[in-house]
């Protein structure tokens, strides 16, 4: 069928533009000679690979130690008022890494309300990057908990009690055993994205390899093909990295799934929390949204009303807003149709082969910002035609957006579309149907929900994205991250408020779609 | 029933394999005008494989598929699935969750106005009694009715053939039953030539002809009746009729298995054999009555009908609990057959054999 191969023709081609930067990555970092490999050895790999490995280690830890806490306390305890403990618990969601970052620099600098914290300034970088990365990646470890507790069968509890085993020696035998692959996942999780954080650790002053490698991009502008070829290599052992902590979850996951099946035949047991553990419950869901989105918000709002000339710094933020808007939009929209076309060949080919689409175009997930724009800039070069029409404009951009996030739109669509039974498709097919006017009939309905996720979730982070965006953005455009980033850098908090402001309250939309998610699974009084 | 017409479907020597596994080998079938044709098999047998293939949803690696004096699949190529003018009804029903009911039934009806479809879905929705649930969501259905939709969706274009796929698969026995005999009768009705894939034998019964399926091929096509009395081997025998199998020799018109005697005919040669013992053939009566004894090894209920599990001499404990339904070497011959009020109920009770045909059907 011509239309089919079609289908699968464009799909091959959307995730080979996903892989494309990695492949020139790699290539040129292979093929950078030996001089420029030993030039890095001598001065920079030990120690980035120290700090990239420390700050990786210690946020997955404390996020993974919030939300193993979090998720445990509000799944398997009721209590008054335990969705609104989760929505605080969530919370720091609705906030990127550096804004919280940049904040606490303002909040704990000279004759600041935090200034007795000042102290912990003076500490080490690292430790600070841990601090932050982990406390805003904590609701992402408290997600994969609670999915991951929601799914024990209870039975295997009730037998276990019946048997003579007390609470404690449940968990110990059972429950921590069953949930060894979920913490696996949680540290693999924030240590990849704190292997590709640029924002806060540079904020913070952390040198890892994110930081090297935009900075080599950025200012070694003499000898831009040197500079390339260094950061190539850099950005080869942090991809290396990155393996690194997937193949860790992978044997830490070896042979086991998360829990007996899909669904489990009878919801989890849950008890009732007492009033000291209710206290020490909402204590840390204050702790945890008061250091992130807290401090954000509440400064941004001070720093906002303290404004000159609020006007036109409330339009020059609107103006970003609308011009990165534009971009996310765009980006959303097509890793939409990417992701779509991708998933629906996956399931729906005959052949084996096409599946591994999903996983392929799936790589971006694990590429820092600094080298997919490296990625694009070295893919890009090779074809002087494209070179000319695309370098410098908005669409390098919105390229390494849908090459960052397409991933994220997939996750929403792949799983939707496996809920889809293909015979859906064949019956109207059988009633007259061609294969394009069933999707479109039948498989998009029932897809919709799943696509505006997955546009919500790409517009979301492409709004947030910071590095990419320094590196790639036309010359004199601008981007609520990059607003928020040029005014940072030069500690003018008050101007950068509004952009901060607005770009927390254009993350509402995919923390209610994660809430709409997780509240039915909660039990209450 | 004999057709003097060329078939409206024609299948020919068509092949199938899904990698290196061979699915379908040299599969002939025809479906006349008006006849209602079972496709029965045990699972996985590629039954369902051939239904997708005639459907054109599953493209065949060779052979011919004509239907209509269309050519649908050739080795010039194949006709899409909606193109065909064929229905399809799957196990499942695959109904629409984002339609209503009605949607559901008119989502086959195009180029009519929008008062001819809602006309023709109340037709079709009166004749299968789901008139009152036409704005219903399918989640608001339960199975019976859910499947009642599928079929009635199937039906609304009035499709040239129809073809069913194990569609009372997953409902209730009474439900199943009910909606199988409705079913039929209107199709026999609407003279819809019909090909039904389905395991259940009880069903098969019910179609004009029967295709035998195993292992990816044809073993028998015959009417039911002729199925289940002439079975050309020993598969078609235990498959569709539930028949035991006695291993012997024939000797003259007789068939000798252990110091059991059968009627055999006259028409076959002499030498090792098996005879079909149809469970309805031979009556378990009183001891010392009938045409031979055994003892009763267990009754049970199977089919509807009645059964005993007589063996010609008494059986060891281990040999009784085996629930073989055929002889095996080294033990006493044993079959299933009808019981009787007068068949005792102690398991190694000494039993009687009553024949209810005058001779039995020999390999």
């Amino acid at each position: 069928m011509p239309r089919a191969r079609l289908g699968l023709i464009t799909a091959v081609f959307v995730a080979a533009i996903v892989i494309s930067p990695i492949v020139a990555v790699v290539f040129r970092a292979i093929t950078a000679g030996p001089a420029l490999w030993a030039r890095a050895a001598e001065t920079q790999l030990l120690p980035l690979m120290v700090n990239t490995g420390l700050v990786a280690l210690g946020s997955s830890i404390l996020a993974l130690s919030l939300g193993a806490v979090g998720a445990i306390l509000t799944q398997r305890f009721v209590f008054r008022g335990q969705h609104l403990a989760l929505l605080t618990l969530l919370s720091p969601l609705a906030v990127p890494p550096y804004l919280v970052a940049q904040m606490w620099l303002e909040v704990t600098g000279p004759g600041k309300p935090l200034a007795l914290l000042s102290g912990l300034r003076r500490t080490d970088e690292v430790l600070q990057a841990s601090l932050v990365i982990g406390a805003c990646l904590s609701p992402a470890c408290l997600l994969i908990l609670r999915a991951a507790l929601g799914r024990l069968d209870p039975r295997q509890e009730e037998v276990a009690a019946s048997l003579g085993y007390g609470p404690l020696a449940r968990w110990r035998l059972l429950l921590l055993p069953s949930l060894r692959p979920a913490f696996a996942s949680c540290l693999a999780v924030v240590a990849v994205y704190a292997c590709a954080d640029f924002g806060a650790v540079s904020t913070l002053g952390a040198e890892t390899f994110t930081r090297a490698i935009f900075f080599e991009m950025e200012h070694n502008l003499q000898d831009r093909e040197a500079a390339f070829s260094s950061s190539s290599i850099l950005a080869l052992i942090l991809l290396a990295l990155v393996a690194a902590a997937f193949t860790a979850d992978r044997w830490l996951r070896r042979g086991r799934s998360y829990a007996q099946g899909v669904s489990s035949p009878q919801p989890p047991s849950v008890e009732k929390l007492s009033r000291l553990w209710q206290l020490g419950t909402w204590l840390l869901a204050l702790l945890i949204t008061s250091s992130t989105v807290g401090v954000v918000v509440v400064r941004s709002i001070h720093h906002a009303t303290r404004l000159e000339d609020a006007g036109r710094f409330w339009e020059r933020a609107g103006s970003a807003l609308l011009q990165s808007g534009l971009w996310a939009a765009l980006a959303a929209s097509l890793a939409v149709i990417g992701a779509c076309l991708i998933a629906w060949v996956a399931t729906r080919s005959r052949l084996r082969w096409p599946k591994l689409l999903v996983p392929g175009a799936s790589l971006g997930f694990v590429l820092p910002g600094p080298v997919i724009a490296l990625g694009l800039l070295l893919a890009v070069g090779t074809i002087p035609l494209l070179q000319n029409a695309i370098y410098g404009t908005a669409s390098m951009l919105i390229i390494a957006y849908i090459v960052r996030f397409l991933p994220e739109a997939l996750q929403a669509i792949d799983s939707g579309l496996a809920q889809i039974p293909e015979r859906l498709e064949e019956a109207s097919r059988m009633l007259g149907r061609t294969a394009q006017q069933s999707f479109v009939e039948v498989t998009f309905p029932l897809l919709r929900s799943s696509m505006l996720a997955g546009w919500i979730l790409v517009f979301t982070a492409s709004l947030r994205e910071l590095p990419a965006t320094l590196l790639l953005k036309p010359l004199g455009a601008r981007s609520l991250a990059t607003e928020i980033w040029k005014y940072a850098e030069d500690s003018h908090y008050d101007q950068m408020a509004p952009a901060a402001l607005l770009l927390v309250a254009l993350s509402l939309p995919s923390m209610a779609l994660l809430l709409r998610t997780q509240l039915p699974e909660t039990t209450v009084e | 029933m004999s057709h003097p017409n060329s078939p409206l479907l024609s299948v020919q020597g068509v092949e199938l394999c899904f990698g290196p596994q061979r699915v379908l080998t040299q599969v002939d079938l025809a479906v006349h005008a008006g006849e209602l044709i079972a496709l029965i098999g045990p699972s996985g047998c590629g039954k369902s494989t051939l239904l997708r293939a005639i459907a054109g949803l599953q493209d065949p690696d060779a052979g011919s598929i004509s239907f209509l004096n269309r050519q649908l699949f050739s080795s010039n190529g194949s006709i899409p699935p909606e193109q065909r003018a064929i229905g399809l009804v799957f196990q499942d029903g695959a109904v629409f969750p984002h339609l209503s009911v009605l949607d559901n039934l008119t989502f086959g009806l195009r180029g009519l106005s929008s008062s001819e479809r809602g006309t023709r879905g109340k037709t079709v929705a009166r004749l299968l009694g789901i008139e009152e649930l036409l704005h219903r969501s399918p989640h608001q259905l339960s199975g019976g009715q859910l499947q009642r939709v599928a079929l009635g969706r199937a039906l609304a274009p009035e499709p040239a053939l129809l073809l069913l796929d194990e569609p009372f698969a997953h409902l209730d026995v009474v439900l199943r039953d009910q909606l199988r005999r409705e079913l039929f009768d209107t199709l026999r009705a609407l003279q819809i030539p019909t090909l039904l894939v389905t395991h259940d034998r009880d069903e098969a019964a019910l179609a004009d002809r029967v295709y035998l399926m195993d292992s990816g091929q044809i073993v028998q096509t015959a009417t039911p009746s002729v199925l289940r009395d002439k079975p050309t081997n020993t598969f078609a025998a235990t498959f569709f009729a539930g028949s035991s199998l006695l291993s012997g020799h024939v000797r003259g018109a007789t068939f000798e298995a252990g110091r059991w005697r059968f009627p055999a005919g006259d028409s076959l040669d002499d030498g090792e054999r098996q005879l079909v013992v149809l469970p309805d053939s031979i009556e378990a009566v009183a001891p010392g009555h009938g045409d031979l004894q055994g003892v009763l090894v267990r009754r049970e209920q199977r089919g509807g009908l009645p059964l005993a599990l007589v063996a010609e001499s008494s059986l060891t404990e281990a040999e009784g609990a085996d629930d073989l339904d055929r002889s095996q070497p080294g033990r006493p011959p044993q079959c299933w057959v009808l019981a009787t009020d007068s068949t005792p109920s102690a398991a190694g009770a000494p039993v009687g054999l009553q024949f209810r045909r005058p001779h039995f059907h020999c390999f």
